[in-house]
């Protein structure tokens, strides 16, 4: 079955991962042994934390947890609500996103979760292991109260049930879910790690992928290995060879970000907010989270505008954005910052 | 030249019909007799000399006389006119057909100044307007002309009123005494008579005048009482003027001038001066005259099925057809409807407080004749209170009020009661449509809303009036003007001797905003002051100052835009910060909702034009809105509502940054509100990308890296450039990239399906449209999109791929009875997807299936499982239905012999879509096979036609499942048989499955208690190369 080729060429158990392999030695090692703690794995986007959360559990169960079925789950809130979820799961264990049903994940928790902890699993077979994994995906995405909800559950139901939290930042989740946990970071592959992966995947698809563009890739991708190896199958559907390529192909939602970073420089003026704001909306329509704007937004103006104003423009950035995980309209902080940005840019020119 | 009437002849045609209808109501006698000779319609002819004799000789129009007054001025003119006239004669011939519209914008501007007039101007319209259309500004003139006149004329009514009250008071004390001597007789007496009987039983002789005498005597008294040479007043004009007042308020004026006078001085300290200085008659109202005309006028219509008399007002067709009404929103319907009520059962006043909608309901609704039954805020306004309310009023009748007059319903403060209440309401006021055909078929006697229902608000946008606002004539009750306030005000103190004038009286007014019953409340506080108002006092005092609910645009006005503020000198000056302060914070302070205001300034701000070159203030206010945004959201997490106080100064900060002197156009804001409903369009659509994805991809995908990171760059790699030819002219490195664009469109639940235009061409477009979603500069969009063709060998490609999905999946999914030996060999089959993951690509075809040549199909006897006996409950059926059943196909199912509703449903609601076809769409040779009864045979002849008519309809079919109920094993067999040799002649798809449930057994006890033998049979039939 032909796939998309970061799908193809997934690694499928921890002899086949290709960089942090001190870490997934590790890992294999505590696995082999029986008992093993809850744990909390954290990491960028495109670092391989799911990879290595499926590795883990291939270890575990054996090649049983690649039989995979999505499985829609009603749960009702106290307030008769019904929620629906769907989960991933196979024999040995089940994926869970509570924060797909935002603020009833509490009523996921509670309900679902520990039905699955309280329940033994019955073994026929000497092979699996005692217990059940529930795998937590987006646990920084999780309320406080299902956090608190998810502590005590943790502990009383251990004999039967671990759980594998997956996170984005480790901020957010509360430290009494931290310390009941094993933390492993899974760090972003380097550039150079990012670039040797793309050139043997191109291999084995033979396809030759020059050097130099494999770095040119790996360095746009910011550490995310998703990301370049999906930008390198783009390029490649689209040029077919490597040789004469010009842009890389980046997801539109960033090259429209760097275009409202150039129009911000251009001009600074107020009867451009109307322009800017709906451009904004748009972004935010289309699901794109604020602190993704936010981010390459900052980044799209520093490497365009005046040495000067960066370190100014840096810390605005930062005040906006701190004010906007605060408040409740993304809109407005981004249009403030934007217009904030106008001012310093303006202030500079006039000053020169 | 005499077409133009002069300004008397202008004023009764517009108020001649007012007039009458104040006369008409209160000598309803008399009026019977007078109804035939309409005196404005006689004036009509303009034959001016005439027509002035007209006037003087109408008792009715005694009013008139004051406008001789204002003859000299008018005379002039009326020359100029004249002589406009005569150079415009000409014209005037041919402008007459086209008067019409030009009548309408004349219409326009005369109803700026003065609401509806035209209704009673209509008649004389045509001569006006043609100079009126050459000379735009003599329109103007005249219009002014027309409000002095009205000023002017309600003057003249105060003193006349004053002076007839004197007349009546003297002439009604000595002439009845004298009178009642000489014509009341306890004997029999010599002169003509008539015997009555007293209380005590006797005799009492009452004397008979003939009419003319009778005539003759009132004219002597008038004569006796006049005062002559007053004013120069010729005796006819004072003759006149009297009988009228006394038509007017024959008993009225008199008793209720002593009433006010009995109740100033006993009720003087227990009685709110509101209710003391109530206006008491219609020419005391202080609201709008149009306004209070229109209501007038408006009830005055039911006077039809009220009274039983015809309306007086323009029900002549002329009229009524020659205007065009459509336009006017506060324009009367004067129609009735076969009941002979008006078109709008009921009015709807709207309007801030203390403007006297309340009064004018009462006033109009007396006048008329009406007894006013109120229901207010303070009654309770249950469905039930409500109810008997309205039928306790509408069929009912007052039996204490001695003059046994109509009911006329008030709903005060309508915009308080229950919805529920209110479509009762307005049931019960439509209902009568409906309910008159009910009463017809049960021979009851219909019930029709026979009386005028008075609907009064504040706030005309509450949703619940939403339904009545539909029915009702709503009348928007504009400001009284602050000089009317200020007179009756000075007059009230004058009453009060409080020393004041027109100046704070005037300042009064305008602080409250016009509203008459604080201005009432103020001055009573000020009397038990007991010192002069001045000025100063006004202005010093803070009481008057009402919290006004102002519109949401009035904010956003008093926000956006300084006001001027008027001198006490004249003259405009700029308001100072400190008072642009304050009034902002008083305006946002009154309206409770904090959050809509924001938005709105959000919204509107960029629209303006602000002049801020270095932004600094721009960024400044924007800052003001996150700290806005912070606080909000703190004050709701935390339900800190003591701190909603400090949000008011973030719009002072707003008004400095962005007002203006300019008048603003301002928007309602829906932007953020049209925004997050995108946004959870949006959502959505990923949603049902993730929730269709292979399972096997699911696990390692998230929302936001998918939305981030894959789509924007799948959408690139699932669209390479094909080249737009048949398929089979592609080479093998083409086919394979089709191949592969295929699976990966099915692995991430994307696929083309065809969509038909408004221009009627076919389009394939992506399902779930996630090019919407991660395209973001569509005009620059550059990327190749596959065309048409293309996209339809892809959408092929996918059916085809997800058929072999399914295929390995349902291969794999067949369970042996066996328990036991599904646990062995489930390491085993562990192993078989990924072995035919494998296989299945090569085994695959790579052309679709039309494009294929016949081949004979080989039966693939491996993939024949065993068909395997499985007893057991309904439930076991229905979860072996449901696991070998894969989800988002088309299913045909065909039933024969009894039916097996569990399973047969389960399959149905595991489809994704049903399709209803009846045999209708049948051939006719398919519909004989049906007739001949359906054996298996012909069954699978049937199924291929239900196939071809799908294929027919384009509507793309996954695996097909034929479900046969209650036929034998052998049977379904010999249908898998027909299936195959109808298959080599038809393009069927490749692969399909039987499932045959087969029942044994009653049907004993409940759904659950019936046994039923479930026989689950797979054929799965390959094409091989």
């Amino acid at each position: 079955m032909s796939m998309l080729w970061v799908d193809k060429y997934r690694p499928k158990d921890f002899s086949m991962l290709d960089y942090h392999i001190q870490q997934s030695q590790e890992l294999k090692n505590l696995v082999e042994h029986s008992d093993f703690p809850h744990l909390l794995i954290y990491g960028p986007s495109g670092a391989g934390k799911k990879t290595r959360i499926m590795c883990i559990l291939k270890e575990l169960f054996g090649p049983g947890v690649e039989r995979l079925k999505m499985d829609n789950v009603t749960v009702v809130t106290p307030s008769n609500k019904k929620v629906e979820i769907v989960t991933v799961n196979s024999n040995y264990h089940i994926e869970i996103n509570p924060s797909d049903v935002g603020i009833y994940d509490r009523v996921i928790i509670m309900d679902l979760i520990k039905n699955i902890a309280q329940t033994q699993h019955i073994t026929t077979n000497n092979n699996t292991r005692d217990f059940k994994v529930v795998v937590l995906t987006e646990a920084d995405n999780l309320t406080v109260d299902a956090q608190h909800a998810l502590r005590r559950t943790m502990e009383k139901y251990s004999s039967n049930c671990r759980l594998i939290l997956c996170a984005t930042s480790l901020s957010p989740v509360i430290p009494a879910i931290q310390s009941r946990c094993l933390l492993i970071r899974v760090p972003a592959p380097s550039t150079k790690e990012i670039a040797t992966i793309l050139q043997t995947t191109c291999k084995k698809e033979d396809v030759s992928l020059p050097l130099s563009f494999a770095e040119e890739l790996a360095k746009v991708c910011n550490g995310n290995l998703r990301r370049a190896l999906l930008m390198c199958e783009a390029c490649k559907v689209e040029n077919n060879s490597f040789q004469d390529y010009k842009t890389i192909p980046q997801p539109d939602w960033r090259v429209f970000i760097t275009k409202l970073a150039d129009f911000i420089i251009q001009k600074q003026s107020i009867q451009n907010i109307v322009r800017i704001r709906e451009q904004l909306y748009e972004l935010l329509t289309n699901g794109i989270p604020p602190e993704v704007i936010f981010r390459n937004l900052v980044e799209a103006l520093v490497l365009k505008c005046n040495e000067a104003v960066i370190p100014f423009l840096v810390q605005e950035a930062a005040i906006y954005e701190y004010r906007m995980t605060q408040g409740n309209k993304h809109i407005i902080h981004l249009e403030a910052f934007v217009i904030k940005a106008m001012c310093l840019f303006r202030n500079k020119s006039n000053t020169q | 030249m005499d077409g133009y009437p002069n300004s008397d002849e202008e004023f009764e045609l517009m108020y001649g019909d007012e007039l009458e209808l104040l006369n008409e109501q209160d000598n309803e006698d008399e009026y019977i007799n007078r109804l035939p000779q309409p005196k404005v319609r006689k004036s009509l002819n303009f034959d001016a000399p005439s027509r002035l004799t007209d006037v003087h000789d109408d008792p009715n129009s005694s009013i008139i006389s004051g406008c001789h007054e204002i003859a000299d001025e008018s005379v002039q003119k009326d020359d100029y006119e004249s002589t406009v006239g005569e150079m415009e004669i000409n014209v005037d011939n041919n402008i007459l057909s086209t008067t019409q519209s030009t009548s309408n914008s004349r219409k326009r501007t005369v109803e700026a100044l003065f609401g509806n007039i035209e209704d009673l101007l209509d008649i004389d319209i045509e001569e006006y307007s043609a100079p009126k259309r050459v000379k735009a500004d003599e329109k103007c003139k005249k219009d002014l002309e027309l409000i002095d006149l009205i000023i002017r004329k309600r003057n003249d009514y105060k003193t006349s009123n004053n002076l007839g009250a004197i007349a009546i008071n003297i002439s009604g004390i000595t002439s009845d005494a004298e009178r009642n001597k000489h014509n009341i007789s306890r004997e029999v007496p010599k002169y003509p008579f008539i015997r009555i009987k007293d209380f005590s039983k006797e005799n009492v002789y009452i004397r008979i005048h003939s009419e003319a005498y009778e005539k003759e005597e009132s004219q002597r008294i008038v004569k006796e009482h006049s005062f002559q040479g007053v004013l120069g007043e010729s005796f006819k004009k004072v003759w006149s003027e009297a009988t009228s007042l006394i038509s007017i308020e024959p008993v009225q004026s008199s008793t209720e001038n002593a009433d006010i006078n009995m109740l100033e001085e006993t009720n003087h300290d227990n009685q709110l001066w509101v209710e003391l200085y109530k206006p008491r008659k219609y020419f005391e109202l202080l609201s709008d005259e149009s306004t209070n005309r229109t209501i007038l006028r408006w009830i005055k219509l039911w006077d039809k099925v009220v009274f039983n008399r015809n309306p007086k007002i323009k029900v002549t067709p002329v009229v009524t057809d020659n205007k065009k009404r459509f336009f006017n929103f506060n324009e009367l319907n004067t129609k009735l409807d076969e009941h002979g009520r008006p078109e709008n059962k009921v009015v709807l006043l709207c309007g801030p407080p203390g403007l006297g909608k309340t009064t004018l309901a009462h006033m109009v609704a007396k006048h008329a004749g009406y007894n006013v039954v109120e229901i207010n805020a303070s009654d309770d306004r249950s469905v039930d209170a409500f109810r008997t309310a309205l039928e306790t009023a509408t069929q009912m009748r007052s039996v204490i009020d001695q003059e046994r007059r109509p009911n006329c319903i008030v709903f005060d403060e309508i915009d308080g009661a229950p919805q529920t209440s209110i479509d009762y309401l307005v049931k019960f006021i439509q209902g009568t449509a409906s309910k008159t055909k009910k009463g017809k078929n049960k021979d009851k006697p219909e019930f029709i809303l026979k009386r005028p229902i008075i609907c009064i608000c504040n706030d005309v946008y509450v949703p619940a009036l939403r339904p009545l606002k539909q029915i009702a004539f709503v009348i928007n009750f504009p400001q009284t003007s602050s000089v009317r306030l200020a007179e009756r005000l000075v007059e009230i103190c004058r009453r009060q001797q409080i020393k004041t004038d027109m100046g704070p009286m005037t300042a009064l007014a305008e602080k409250s905003n016009n509203d008459i019953r604080s201005c009432l409340s103020v001055l009573h506080f000020f009397k038990s002051q007991n010192k002069p108002i001045g000025l100063s006092d006004i202005y010093k005092a803070s009481i008057g100052q009402k919290d006004m609910q102002k519109g949401l645009f009035a904010i956003w006005r008093e926000i956006f835009e300084i006001k001027r503020l008027k001198k006490p000198t004249g003259g405009n000056s700029a308001p100072t910060l400190k008072e642009r302060m304050q009034d902002t914070l008083n305006a946002v302070g009154s309206f409770g909702d904090h959050e809509r205001v924001a938005q709105g300034v959000f919204e509107n701000f960029p629209l303006l034009n602000i002049k801020d070159t270095n932004m600094e203030e721009t960024s400044q206010a924007l800052d003001w809105f996150c700290f806005n945004d912070i606080f909000n959201k703190y004050i709701y997490t935390t339900q800190n509502y003591s701190l909603w106080g400090y949000l008011d100064y973030a719009f002072v900060v707003w008004h400095f940054a962005f007002a203006s002197f300019q008048k603003q156009k301002l928007i309602y804001p829906s932007a953020g509100f049209e925004a997050r409903a995108k946004e959870i369009r949006q959502k959505a659509v990923v949603a049902e990308v993730l929730r269709g994805m292979a399972p096997s991809t699911r696990c390692y995908n998230a929302f936001i890296p998918l939305l981030l990171d894959v789509l924007p760059l799948l959408i690139r790699i699932i669209s390479p450039p094909f080249r737009p030819v048949s398929l089979h002219l592609y080479n093998d490195e083409e086919k394979r990239n089709l191949l592969h664009v295929a699976s990966i469109m099915a692995d991430y639940n994307l696929n083309y399906i065809q969509e038909r235009k408004s221009d009627g061409i076919y389009e394939y477009n992506l399902e779930p449209n996630i090019e919407d979603l991660v395209i973001f500069d569509k005009a620059g969009d550059r990327r190749k999109l596959p065309s048409y063709s293309n996209k339809q060998l892809i959408s092929r490609e996918i059916e085809m791929e997800k058929m072999r999905r399914f295929e390995v999946q349902s291969g794999s999914s067949i369970k042996p009875t066996d328990l036991k030996k599904s646990k062995i060999q489930e390491t085993k089959k562990a192993e078989v997807p990924t072995k035919e993951e494998k296989a299945a690509p090569k085994k695959s075809p790579d052309l679709p299936n039309h494009l294929q040549k016949l081949k004979s199909k080989a039966l693939n006897k491996d993939k024949i499982l065993k068909l395997v006996r499985y007893e057991s409950s309904l439930s076991g059926a229905k979860s072996e239905v449901a696991t070998s059943l894969p989800t988002h196909h088309v299913w045909i199912v065909l039933l024969c012999g009894r039916k097996c509703p569990g399973a047969v449903c389960l399959a149905l609601e595991r489809s994704n879509k049903t399709y209803d076809l009846s045999t209708a769409h049948l051939t006719k040779k398919h519909r004989i096979i049906k007739k001949e009864g359906l054996n298996s045979s012909s069954m699978a002849v049937l199924f291929i036609a239900f196939y071809s008519l799908f294929m027919g309809m384009e509507i793309s079919l996954g695996p097909i499942m034929v479900i046969w109920v209650g036929c034998g094993i052998e049977e379904a067999g010999a249908g898998g048989d027909a299936w195959i040799r109808e298959d080599s002649i038809s393009n069927v798809p490749p692969a399909f499955c039987f499932a045959l449930l087969n029942r044994v057994g009653g049907f004993g006890g409940g759904e659950e208690e019936c046994n039923y033998l479930a026989v689950t049979s797979i054929w799965s039939i390959h094409i091989t190369h």
